[in-house]
């Protein structure tokens, strides 16, 4: 239990090294950056000067050789002549050196100029007046910086000795009066199971409601992504070899170690093409249930169509229950998923589905009285679904699932 | 000189709810008269175990703290009740598992604290076996 409040502490230090991090950067990037700015533009007062001399002052270092214009300029200030090399402040050096030469062209030695001086130091001036948005933008990483120590400094120090069960209690007092979340009068009654959400909002034809497919397009789009960066990158790297071949001094090394990766960018275009094939090519799948939730020890009706044109060597449809969890492993997330119960509810063999008469199913299947029920915490889930799985000629096998929700058996006078 | 001792005991020994029953129990500490508590969490929760990372949800809790309450009645057995809920039940499942207990937490003076818990179960589903690929 120590080691629980060493374990705080330390996380309240290094928030709090973070939140003064921030607050140190935070005051340089305003006195050196930001105040300098807002000054130049609000405080320095207006005159006319003579540009004498312009030069590009250069500085070399790790970073390369990076350049700022200065100018020579001559003005008067309470009838004393000054005579100062000014740049335009704040500006830092920039290793763009043409956008520095560009600022250098624009005046001309021996013209006059607009100049601004600083009151409180006459001696400095600029002659150009840029608000750069850059002045204010440098604040966003300190001020990051601070919002995050901060933040986690006060979460820190206000979880700091409190036992977990504590804190677990407060979190969710302070999750029940939250205004934004509507309350769910079944999660209420039913905590930790999920609500019936889109389950039951969409009317069936044939029976009372139209189960939502769970076979996502995430995974499709998963895959494209995958498949595009990959490729993306191989094009480059050919475009180099190409290029190198061209120029007469052909990369070998890097057009052989293409070859490979460019198999596999042509697998990975495969995959997605069969995957955008079997999700638009078949036509969908229609489930629709009687009742829903389904409740242990109840009876349940289905009825199952399938459109399209298609010879199907089997179909079979079953009721499955899953356990998934979520755990970390070093610094990745990872999910592992267990099947606790599988009931083939209907299965059918050797059957031809055409435009003109789809497949229609009408069959019914019992929930077991002693099962868990749909469970849904941060890392752990049971999850109950109705699995369609065909073998159809000349197609791969298909497998679409439907999420159902399994409730606990009411409690006496406590009515679903 | 040996720790405190913190008893959880159940109303008639029961340790199996139907979900939406009522819950009675008695916390008594033990060996206390040589420490100096300083306060007392009493809580029924559920938490997981399994493959997945520990999640926690507290039904039922209570500090009950000697600068509010006065140490004496920190000595005094503490009974409470409370109505347990309809969800989620305990559950032994292969690689989620869900866990019901009362858990008494006993702080005392620099920083120790002694722990106790008392498994029930709500609900009574079998485990769960795992279904073998064909």
């Amino acid at each position: 239990m120590r080691s629980d409040a060493l374990g705080g502490a330390s996380l309240a230090l290094f928030f709090a090294i973070v939140f003064f991090a921030g607050c140190i950067a935070l005051g340089l990037m305003l006195v050196n950056v930001t105040i300098p700015a807002w000054r130049t533009r609000h405080k320095f007062i207006a005159c006319t000067a003579k540009l004498l001399d312009k030069r590009m002052d250069e500085v070399s270092g790790e970073q390369g050789t990076r350049f700022q214009p200065s100018f020579r300029v001559n003005y008067e200030v309470a009838q004393r002549k000054q005579d100062v090399w000014t740049s335009e402040m704040p500006r830092p050096f920039t290793s763009d050196r043409a956008s520095s030469q560009a600022i250098l062209d624009r005046f001309e030695v021996g013209h006059d100029y607009p100049c601004w001086y600083d009151p409180f130091d006459p001696s400095r001036a600029v002659l150009l007046q840029g608000y750069r948005v850059q002045a204010w933008l440098v604040l966003i990483f300190p001020v990051s910086f601070i919002a995050l120590g901060g933040g986690g400094l006060a979460w820190s120090l206000a979880n700091l000795g409190k036992s977990v069960e504590r804190r677990a209690a407060l979190a969710q007092r302070a999750a029940q009066l939250d205004p934004f979340v509507e309350p769910d009068p079944i999660g209420r009654r039913f905590p930790h199971v999920p609500g019936q959400g889109n389950l039951t909002n969409s009317p069936g034809t044939t029976l009372a409601f139209r189960l939502p497919s769970t076979v996502s397009n995430w995974k499709l789009l998963g895959g494209l992504i995958i498949c595009l960066f990959w490729n993306g990158v191989v094009l480059v790297f050919a475009v180099i070899a190409v290029e190198s071949f061209r120029l007469g001094e052909p990369e070998w090394f890097l057009a052989l170690a293409l070859v490979p990766l460019a198999l596999i960018g042509l697998g990975l275009v495969y995959l997605v093409l069969r995957q955008l094939w079997v999700l638009t090519g078949l036509g969908p799948t229609i489930v629709e249930i009687d009742r829903h939730p389904l409740i242990p020890g109840s009876s349940y009706q289905l009825f199952v169509a399938q459109s399209g044109r298609l010879a199907v060597n089997w179909l079979s449809l079953s009721l499955v229950c899953d356990e998934e969890a979520t755990f970390r492993q070093g610094t990745n997330l990872r999910a592992d998923t267990c099947q606790v119960y599988r009931h083939e509810i209907h299965r059918q063999e050797r059957f031809v589905v055409k435009p003109e008469k789809p497949m229609s199913i009408r069959c019914r299947f019992d929930v077991p009285l002693a099962v868990m029920h749909s469970f849904n915490s941060e890392h752990n889930r049971v999850i109950w679904k109705l699995i369609v799985e065909a073998d159809v000629i000349g197609w791969p096998r298909i497998e679409r699932a439907y999420a159902l929700q399994v409730y606990p058996s009411p409690a006496e006078g406590d009515l679903l | 000189m040996s720790d405190p001792r913190v008893l959880i005991l159940f109303e008639g020994g029961q340790r199996t709810y139907r979900p939406g029953e009522m819950l009675s129990a008695t916390c008594r500490i033990e060996s206390l008269s040589l420490f100096e508590p300083k306060a007392m969490e009493v809580s029924v929760l559920w938490h997981t175990e399994g493959k997945g990372d520990e999640d926690l949800a507290v039904h039922y809790f209570n500090r009950v703290s000697a600068d509010d309450e006065g140490a004496m009645e920190l000595r005094r057995p503490y009974q409470f009740q409370t109505r347990l809920p309809n969800s989620p039940l305990t559950y032994d499942g292969i690689i989620v598992k869900i866990r019901w207990c009362v858990r008494v937490r006993l702080f005392l003076v620099r920083s120790r604290e002694i722990v106790a818990e008392q498994a029930f179960r709500l609900g009574d589903i079998p485990a769960a076996v795992l279904v073998v690929p064909k």
